[in-house]
């Protein structure tokens, strides 16, 4: 392994951090700031695929400032890392793209670059006290970007979101102290082997109280419903970023910390198991009935976590990368469904009601392809990437045992049909509707594309990409 | 006999602070609870670090018994990000007041169902 | 590992050619091109209907030729993908899509999770040539759904009497045949589905005597010659999977060919009533020997095809019970043809107002041709089995003997339409429940409980902070109490 290398995931962190003064201040002096912030993800994501072939041997870890772990902070830089990295920076990336025009542009990208610092953070970080810091990171940049609209709507979500993701975040800082006092240390690997050699009411508390913490993050029931109303105020970007780049690190977190509890996830999988079950069912349920794009597509959200932490709690290892799997690629096209919905706004109309919504004029056949693959991808229709990712879950989690669990994801997605098919009609066979000002009409194509273009051509490649999900996951056994 | 007597104190600001955010409407009165539940938060970790006849982590002689100084560290960063988080609630109800009219939690009802 | 590339590779690198399967796939092959002809003679369509007519017909004809989980999977997907391409082009695509795709895809639910057992017991996504092993019932019903036996063939009623005629010919081409296909390659034989097989038959029959219209009439009679094919599909003995496999082909002849009579019908009376049809028997000779040949073949009269492989399920089915509904379906597939052809073709009286037949549509001399070599076909299919199924039993064929039996029931049955059909209509009316009762009962349960579920998430923070804390303790407790 290059020696100079270890070093650099600290990089992944530290660049877009620096960039959040940058961009600040060349916001407020009225410069550009997409350019810089798109150096910034160029810059990690060139990173991220020089180390990505370290990695795939042994996962580099970085002992930050010298300082080993147990003491110091340790970052793991593996494949996990770098699967769900390489998506996140996708997404922020078509974030910076898409937001164009509105006046909060420039605080738009600091803020954005604030939570990209934090999410790389939440999935690197091998401290346990690290990622409640980078957690509160991320969530306090999400707060504000759900207020970025300045409206009454925005304010009301934000609200919302802070009261439920402090809460949150005092319950993982619980866990930590638990953990703290019991195991003695906040370093995941270490943590491992003494939380096995100390089990006790305690620690499995405390562990208990971080999974619930994380479980309200990422949405899941009972803890979910935060979601759909912290998304309905905001912005489709920041929608997109939620559902995206927030969603994936903190599952990636989960993951992480379940790794390093084995015999409490072992016997924790029944209630998660249910817990997954149940937020499948409701999301799904619940986004049949909603009268509002970005509410639909939250609650789906809740139910594609489902299927995740469903396959994850099952415990076998190619169960639990057909999970990672599909949280990837479910944070591709739901990111996509939400960057889609930017077009909306281009025929001048600001609701997200359904029956209001439709796609300009500008463009509208492409518009309606792309929302077609990505509806199909959601409900997992061959032959797109969706479908692949469906699939393996569904098997794999069968198979590792939770045959209902299957069950529920593969009927998933007929309810799903219904409500995609519901948008899908009414974006477009309703003409447009009778506007006062039309909106400003973009000359560019629709952002989502590329996010689409990745669904539809990576298909081919579905059981490749499962084996590096495999190849990440058993890393991630075996180091701990 | 103090680690008893801080012990009861964060369960029952932890017991309070979960009671207020459950049971009360008003909007600051709920930041105060988070105050609170974060208070019972730092008590605990300052408990952790606790042993007794022990000084400050500060080390004047090698030979001094202190208590653990890492928890105190995090305690530290834990009062930077609650008083943020604070600053931002607090913000966020001012905002609310202005364009809903109120600050009683249970009026803000136009995301639902 | 539940690979999938690799999967879909090998269905195109091995295909799986067992003789039933290649005979299926045959059938479907054949007779969507056949259905593909009739349209490209018959109407306009647009590029993007070819398109998805052409995915739904190839797809159907290629599914019986994969021999693992995953290539039937996704080309049983691609068959509703083409569908639903075929039905946006359609007049009424919002209501098309919605009757039909949320049943396509709960059938495609239920399919992967019969697959997802069965891969979780062999831990291996070949399909076992005896069928599965695991998780029957699901797979069961989602080959049910596909198939459109009742109750859940709402999707198959509402979609072929809603899309123009030429689109149902098509469809009906491939989305039941594939159904049993399911049947014959996924489930074990058993005296249950040889039953089930007979059950649907006669009450589907029972149902298409109720209709007075003609889509949703030749719609039930589809689900009730479906009910024949599962029975012998079904069934644990060979020669009765054969004879169900050989009424699977029939019907490229017979259905499609009283689609197509339908389909030029409506025109030309101007009316989809059956009571009110007249005259055509006048009107065209062509299209009144077809009918008159498909409503023979339908009946199972000697010696079209029909009669063919109906007496040879008669004759090898294990269960008697279904051997007695059989009959009793076919003396009610006799009784509704003869009420079709009496009103259409063959009752005398005055020919409808002029002004009602759009003459521009009478038949062109190239679906005359193609309704000709169809009913053709019912008679080859008959006279010649063996050349058109070679695992059929040597001794299939039409003897003296058989011929003069093989009447006895469709007489029975035309002879009833003359003497009681006035009663028996009256007492099915009264009797039997709407088709759909079942649907809809589930349907309105559905809504209160969503209702109610959405009053649960009253957007009260502190609500949403109460579950959080509920889960947590939950959580918590589960940890305590846990071993």
């Amino acid at each position: 392994m290059n020696g100079l290398f270890t070093e650099l995931p600290v990089l992944l962190i530290v660049i877009p951090l620096a960039g959040v003064p940058v961009l600040y201040f060349t916001a407020r002096r009225g410069l550009g700031t997409a350019l810089p912030a798109l150096a910034v993800i160029l810059f990690v994501v060139i990173l991220l695929s020089s180390g990505a072939r370290d990695a795939m041997h042994t996962p580099v870890v970085t002992a930050a400032g010298g300082w080993q772990p147990d003491l110091g902070i340790g970052l793991q830089f593996d494949l996990l890392a770098v699967a769900a990295m390489l998506v996140t920076s996708l997404i922020v990336a078509q974030a910076i793209l898409s937001h164009d025009e509105t006046s909060g542009a420039q605080h738009f990208r600091t803020l954005l670059m604030l939570l990209y610092a934090g999410s790389n953070g939440l999935m690197l970080t091998q401290d346990l006290f690290n990622a409640y810091v980078f957690i509160e990171i991320t969530s306090i940049a999400s707060y504000a970007l759900v207020a970025g609209k300045q409206d009454r709507g925005g304010f009301e979500s934000a609200f919302k979101y802070v009261v439920m993701g402090s809460f949150a975040g005092l319950l993982v800082l619980w866990g930590i102290a638990g953990l703290y006092l019991t195991t003695g240390t906040l370093d995941i690997q270490s943590l491992a082997s003494r939380f096995e050699a100390a089990p006790g009411a305690v620690a499995s508390l405390s562990a208990a109280a971080v999974i619930a913490g994380l479980l309200i993050k990422l949405g899941q029931v009972p803890f979910h419903a935060w979601k759909a109303d912290s998304l309905s105020g905001a912005s489709y970007t920041v929608s997109a970023l939620l559902s995206g780049v927030t969603t994936t690190a903190f599952f990636v977190l989960l993951l992480r910390v379940l790794s390093a509890l084995p015999s409490l996830t072992v016997s924790l999988a029944p209630i998660l198991t249910t817990i997954a079950g149940l937020s499948i069912i409701t999301g799904h349920l619940m986004a049949l009935r909603q009268p509002r794009y970005s509410r639909l597509l939250a609650y789906s959200s809740v139910a594609h976590v489902g299927y995740g932490l469903l396959a994850v709690s099952s415990g076998a290892v190619t169960a639990i990368a057909a999970g990672l799997f599909h949280i990837l690629v479910h944070a591709i096209m739901k990111s996509g469904l939400f960057f889609l919905g930017r077009s909306f706004l281009h025929t001048g109309n600001r609701s997200d009601r359904l029956e209001a919504i439709v796609f300009p004029e500008q463009h509208r056949t492409l518009h309606v392809t792309l929302y077609v693959l990505l509806a199909m991808s959601m409900i997992g229709i061959p032959p797109v990437l969706g479908f692949t990712s469906k699939w393996y879950a569904v098997l794999e989690t069968a198979r590792a045992g939770y045959d209902t669990g299957a069950a529920l994801i593969a009927l998933g997605g007929a309810v799903a049909l219904v409500y995609y098919l519901r948008v899908g009609l009414q974006l477009v066979h309703r003409g447009l509707p009778e506007l006062s000002s039309p909106g400003p009409a973009s000359k560019r194509l629709p952002v989502p594309i590329a996010g689409t273009a990745l669904i539809l051509l990576l298909a081919a490649f579905s059981d490749r990409l499962l084996g590096f999900c495999v190849l990440a996951v058993v890393q991630l056994m075996e180091t701990v | 006999m103090i680690v008893l007597t801080i012990g009861i104190t964060c369960i029952a600001l932890t017991g309070i602070g979960i009671y207020g955010l459950l049971r009360r409407t008003h909007m600051i009165r709920m930041v105060l609870c988070f105050n609170i539940l974060e208070a019972a938060a730092l008590l605990g970790l300052v408990l952790i670090a606790y042993s007794p006849d022990a000084r400050s982590p500060i080390l004047r002689a090698a030979t001094d018994a202190h208590v653990l100084p890492l928890p105190h560290a995090l305690a530290l960063t834990a009062i930077v990000i609650g008083a943020s988080l604070t600053a931002l609630m607090l913000t966020l109800i001012v905002r609310v007041h202005r364009s809903h009219g109120t600050v009683l939690v249970d009026k803000l009802k136009d995301w639902r169902g | 590992m539940s690979g999938i590339t690799a999967a879909l590779a090998q269905t195109v690198n091995t295909p799986y050619t067992e003789p039933g399967a290649v005979f299926v796939s045959q059938a479907i092959l054949l007779f969507g091109l056949l259905a593909l002809a009739f349209v490209a003679l018959h109407t306009k369509r647009s590029t993007l209907w070819w398109v998805g007519a052409v995915v739904h017909v190839g797809a159907g004809a290629l599914l019986p030729y994969t021999a693992n989980m995953a290539g039937f999977f996704v080309i049983w997907e691609l068959v509703t993908v083409g569908a639903a391409i075929v039905l946006v082009c359609e007049p009424d695509a919002d209501g098309l899509l919605r009757r039909y795709l949320p049943w396509q895809l709960l059938a495609a639910a239920l399919l992967l999770s019969g697959f997802a057992l069965q891969f979780a017991e062999s831990g291996s996504i070949a399909l076992p040539a005896a069928g599965v092993t695991a998780g029957r019932v699901l797979i069961g019903i989602a080959v049910a759904i596909k198939a459109a036996l009742m109750p859940l063939h709402l999707w198959m009623v509402e979609t072929y009497v809603r899309v123009r005629p030429g689109t149902a010919v098509i469809l009906s081409a491939v989305a039941t045949k594939i159904g049993v296909f399911g049947v014959y390659r996924l489930l074990p034989g058993s005296i249950t589905l040889e039953i089930l097989g007979g059950i649907i038959a006669t009450v589907a029959v029972l149902y298409a005597l109720r209709q007075n219209r003609l889509r949703p009439f030749l719609a039930f009679h589809i689900i009730s010659q479906v009910g024949y094919m599962i029975a012998g599909v079904g069934s644990a003995a060979a020669v009765a999977q054969i004879a169900g496999l050989y009424h699977l082909g029939n019907p490229i002849a017979y259905k499609g060919l009283l689609f197509m009579v339908v389909a030029l019908m409506v025109p030309m009376t101007g009316t989809s009533n059956i009571y009110s049809t007249r005259g055509m028997g006048r009107r065209s000779f062509v299209l009144t020997v077809a009918a008159i040949a498909g409503a023979l073949s339908i009946s199972g009269v000697p010696p079209f095809n029909g009669y063919i492989s109906k007496s040879l399920l008669q004759s090898s089915l294990v269960s008697p019970v279904a051997v007695h509904l059989l009959t009793i379906a076919g003396i009610g597939t006799a009784l509704s043809f003869t009420k079709f052809l009496w009103h259409g073709f063959l009752r005398p009286g005055p020919l409808p107002q002029a002004h009602d037949v759009q003459e521009g549509l009478i038949v062109k001399t190239g679906t005359r041709t193609i309704t000709a070599v169809l009913s053709l076909l019912c008679l080859l299919m008959g006279l010649y089995p063996r050349s058109f199924f070679a695992e059929l039993p040597v001794s299939t064929g039409i003897t003296g003997q058989s011929f003069l039996s093989g009447l006895t029931w469709p007489i029975a049955g035309a002879a009833l339409f003359f003497i009681l059909y006035g009663p028996i209509l009256r007492v099915l009316l009264v009797t039997l429940p709407g088709s759909n009762t079942v649907v809809s009962l589930l349907r309105s349960a559905g809504t209160r409980g969503l209702q109610l579920m959405q009053r649960q998430h009253s957007g009260d923070i502190r609500r949403y902070l109460g579950w959080a804390v509920g889960g947590t303790l939950l959580l918590w407790t589960w940890v305590v109490l846990a071993p």
